[in-house]
């Protein structure tokens, strides 16, 4: 148990399991459930340069069945013992989880534990989820107005290691998985020791303990140091492209390359980039939306990622607008901020709207568990959950500016323009 | 600590589920619900696990259902009530929330429109100071009004790069003729221009009315914090009730089923369908019955049509079927995203499903597994302040007794397999179809004559082809 702690303060225990499976428990009997979350530290960064997509088509045929689970059954039985469940991966990390009544508990970790176990996804599977990706692939980016912007910003701004394609990957990369290379993947990333399981709600710890000893101890562990590791480099010139999209309206989206998730500069960004479109007092709301009617739609936030860092800036024009228009005044509000106009009482402001988000993220079991996994998994430190608001509270208008000058450089960044097809 | 855990594995069968210990009782957390003697009706959902607040405003009588012709009209009034009051312009309101790090929004459905503020306790008096006035003094200015237009046409247009939207408008217009429901809530590019600052300001007078209104108070705040703002701020407050006169329950009478509606988008790489016909509204007396009919053939993951089109066939990422309810009875359908050249496919499987539900009895294990299902997801249904807010609305809004929820599980329980067939053959009508896709019209229409009539139109509505 950690020590001293403010009122709101999540708590909790953490201890390793023998096969290096990190396990954090966090009790709160606000309601009979609990959420069961199993963070494995591998994402779409990791895939191969030939097999782009590959962890998250993994995350599908994660419920396609596993030793003792027939195909199907994953959710059959989770469903009956009336459990939801789902899983996301992203660039870093492929996340599980399941929502559990609190009397199936010990149902849960039998399910979970046992696709740790041993892999035995089969051929059929593996063919069936390639379509439901594929389709997954044209529904969330194919045929989705501005829909291809991720797609086609991760190459530009990472041409050197695995943040260069989105999660969803590639089509034919995808039809062409095999079940060998399924298997070995399975076999390097899906081991105790490259995995935490967080368990917040409705529990009794010392039983819990027992459970996940039970259930979990006696899986083998895996071979370590499997993963990639690299330097963020920033962008030396400017990168633009038009992309022509079944849309009406023009969009800008640009994207600055900046320092990693822990980084003093992610917490400067992540201030900032609520200084520019947090609200309609926001910088580039109030000027490019409210005062002259230029865009429709415009946003700025921060990705945060192992190895390095976005700030994104997009803007969705009004009908008859120039592009050049609201390019010039998008840099002309970053260069304002670069020269620190940026107040003391936006930052204040910004600091309260964090607290705001910080109190509504401890309302569920599932935000609870699953912020706790992921600072374990990335940063051996479960208690970030409770300490990372106060990073927020360190940043300083002075160091806003240094990193804005420093990072939002034109020279750092792709911009994208959406223009509609003739 | 390896012999203990060997020792363990041995014992340990993992070839079957452990089975589970008695399920815990699940209480819907007490209210507190009072009307006051000037008509507003107010809610205490206290929950004090997290130090914050919201604060809901509900009017009834004052959604879209109430544009009378005007579409865009309740949506739009809803907008500008946080554009500017008799003491505060729209950047003060804006500025003045965002400095306390709360959330003030305002918006309308069919059923109602609404107002919500949420914040950190702490910010509380400041908060309320600025919901008061943009609830009691909005003054719907010129220049607001014309930004606000601008806005909404500009989405009225993106919109119709958004294949779901446009399969959802073709789908209303067909499905529900000339009831309020057939109408875009958001506007016409039509309507929202012809719109002048006298129709927000009597919609506003005519709706906003105190004996319309569901105060909600949610959170980190007792019932006598939350009478006492009442009585501060809203106790001055008097309206007039009008009659809605000129507000009809309009009869659905030109609907043509097993017709196809095919909005064409050229190019598009998959076929955004919507299959179905006239549902069920909130307060009906087989709700419950209905809703676990509709889990079962596809309200969930497990589901009969979700199972078939994506587990067994991979034509899409996902299916689903829904009663969408309201005051008056709203749509059933099914919606898919799959792909070009199994649309007809599909489209035969989901009414294969449809006819199977209201034919054979379900069975045992699709049964007990919804049940299972429905009753273990219900406490995720109560984990936040507002969860429970919101399901006490609607107990309010729909007039559902006040126990509702207390004996949801033990309605859920109740049922049999005969009410779940009887609930398909009363409300599931696979021989009166509408089906409305959006995609590309020369890669489907041909092989979509087979279900009846196809028409194409453009992404305006407007008829460019068919037969």
């Amino acid at each position: 148990m950690n020590g001293s702690h403010a009122a709101n303060d999540v708590l909790f225990s953490e201890f390793d399991l023998t096969n290096g499976l990190k396990v954090i428990l966090s009790a709160d009997s606000s309601i009979p459930s609990a959420a069961i979350n199993l963070c494995y530290h591998v994402g779409s960064k990791d895939d191969d340069p030939d097999k782009r997509g590959f962890s998250h088509l993994f995350e599908h045929l994660m419920f396609e069945g596993s030793k003792n689970i027939a195909p199907g059954d994953y959710d059959r039985l989770s469903l009956m013992a009336g459990c939801e469940n789902n899983a996301y991966t992203t660039e870093d990390k492929t996340n599980y989880y399941l929502l559990v009544p609190s009397n199936q508990i010990e149902f849960g970790l039998w399910l979970e534990s046992d696709r740790m176990l041993e892999f035995a996804v089969t051929e059929e599977s593996l063919e069936l989820q390639k379509e439901v990706v594929i389709e997954e692939k044209k529904q969330v980016y194919d045929n989705k107005p501005y829909g291809s912007v991720s797609m086609e910003l991760a190459p530009r701004l990472f041409s050197e290691n695995g943040y260069g394609w989105d999660t969803i990957g590639n089509t034919v990369d995808i039809e062409n998985a095999k079940l060998d290379d399924v298997r070995a993947f399975f076999g390097k990333y899906y081991v105790p020791n490259n995995a935490v399981l967080t368990i917040a709600g409705d529990i009794d710890i010392d039983k819990t303990i027992r459970l996940v000893e039970r259930y979990f101890g006696p899986i083998s562990k895996g071979q370590n140091g499997s993963r990639k590791e690299f330097q963020n480099s920033l962008l030396e010139k400017e990168v633009r492209a038009e992309i022509y999209d079944e849309i009406q309206l023009p969009g800008i989206f640009l994207a600055y390359k900046m320092p990693k998730e822990d980084s003093k500069e992610f917490f400067e960004f992540d201030i900032l980039s609520d200084v520019l479109s947090m609200g309609d007092s926001s910088r580039l709301y109030k000027e490019l939306v409210y005062d002259k009617h230029l865009v429709s739609d415009v946003g700025a936030w921060v990705e945060g990622k192992e190895f390095a860092g976005l700030i994104n800036i997009y803007a969705i024009l009004m009908p008859g607008v120039k592009i050049e228009t609201v390019q010039n005044e998008i840099d002309r509000i970053i260069s304002e901020v670069k020269d620190g106009k940026v107040t003391a009482a936006e930052l204040e402001k910004v600091i309260n709207r964090i607290e705001t988000r910080h109190a509504y993220r401890m309302q569920t079991n599932l935000s609870k568990a699953d912020m706790l996994s992921h600072y374990a998994a990335f940063y051996n430190d479960p208690g970030l959950i409770n300490t990372n608001i106060e990073r927020y509270h360190m940043v300083t208008l002075e160091g806003i500016r240094e990193s804005a000058a420093k990072y939002l450089d034109p020279a750092n960044r792709v911009v994208l323009n959406y223009l509609p097809k003739k | 600590m390896t012999n203990i855990l060997l020792a363990q594995e041995e014992l340990l069968d993992r070839s079957k589920p452990p089975v589970p210990g008695p399920p815990k009782d699940v209480q819907f957390p007490d209210y507190f619900d009072t009307t006051l003697p000037g008509g507003i009706n107010v809610l205490v959902i206290e929950n004090n696990k997290i130090p914050a607040v919201s604060v809901r405003l509900v009017f009834k009588n004052a959604g879209s259902y109430y544009d009378n012709g005007k579409y865009g009209l309740a949506s739009l009034t809803a907008e500008l009530l946080t554009k500017g009051t008799k003491n505060r312009s729209a950047t003060q309101i804006a500025e003045e929330i965002d400095f306390i790090g709360g959330n003030l929004n305002s918006g309308s459905d069919w059923d109602g429109s609404y107002v919500s503020l949420s914040l950190l306790k702490k910010h509380l008096n400041i908060g309320i100071d600025v919901l008061a006035d943009v609830v009691l003094n909005p003054v719907f200015s010129e220049d607001e009004i014309s930004r606000v237009k601008e806005q909404r046409l500009s989405s009225i247009l993106q919109g119709k790069d958004d294949a779901g939207n446009l399969t959802d408008k073709m789908f209303n217009k067909v499905l529900f003729g000339n009831h309020p429901y057939a109408f875009p809530a958001e506007g016409t590019e039509e309507s929202i221009n012809s719109m002048t600052r006298g129709d927000y300001e009597d919609f506003y007078k005519s709706h906003y009315l105190p004996q319309s209104l569901i105060l909600a108070f949610v959170g980190n705040i007792t019932k006598e914090e939350a009478i006492m703002i009442v009585n501060d701020r809203f106790s001055n407050w008097s309206g007039t009730p009008q009659e809605n006169s000129d507000v009809k329950v309009y009869l659905i009478d030109d609907r043509k089923p097993n017709s196809v509606d095919i909005v064409n988008k050229p190019g598009a790489v998959q076929s955004n369908l919507r299959v179905g016909h006239i549902g069920i509204s909130r307060n009906n007396p087989d709700f419950i019955a209905v809703t676990v009919m509709n889990t079962i053939l596809g309200g969930y993951f497990g589901s009969r049509i979700n199972y078939n089109l994506r587990e067994k066939h991979g034509y899409t990422y996902g299916a689903r079927s829904g009663f969408n309810t309201k005051i008056y009875p709203g749509d059933f359908s099914v919606d898919a995203d799959v792909r070009n050249e199994v649309t007809d496919t599909s489209v035969s499987l989901i009414i294969e499903e449809l006819n199977r539900i209201i034919k054979e009895e379900v069975t045992d294990e699709e049964f007990q597994t919804v049940k299972n299902y429905l009753t273990g997801v219900f406490p995720l249904q109560l984990e936040t302040a507002n969860a429970v807010a919101s399901r006490v609305i609607n107990l309010k809004l729909y007039n559902l007794p006040r126990d509702y929820y207390n004996s949801y599980i033990s309605s859920i329980n109740g049922l049999t397999k005969q009410d779940i067939l009887n609930a398909a053959k009363k409300y599931i009508h696979p021989d009166k179809l509408f089906i409305v896709i959006s995609g590309d019209a020369k890669a489907i229409e041909e092989k979509m004559k087979k279900f009846g009539p196809v028409k194409v139109y453009d992404p305006d509505g407007k008829e460019i082809g068919g037969n």
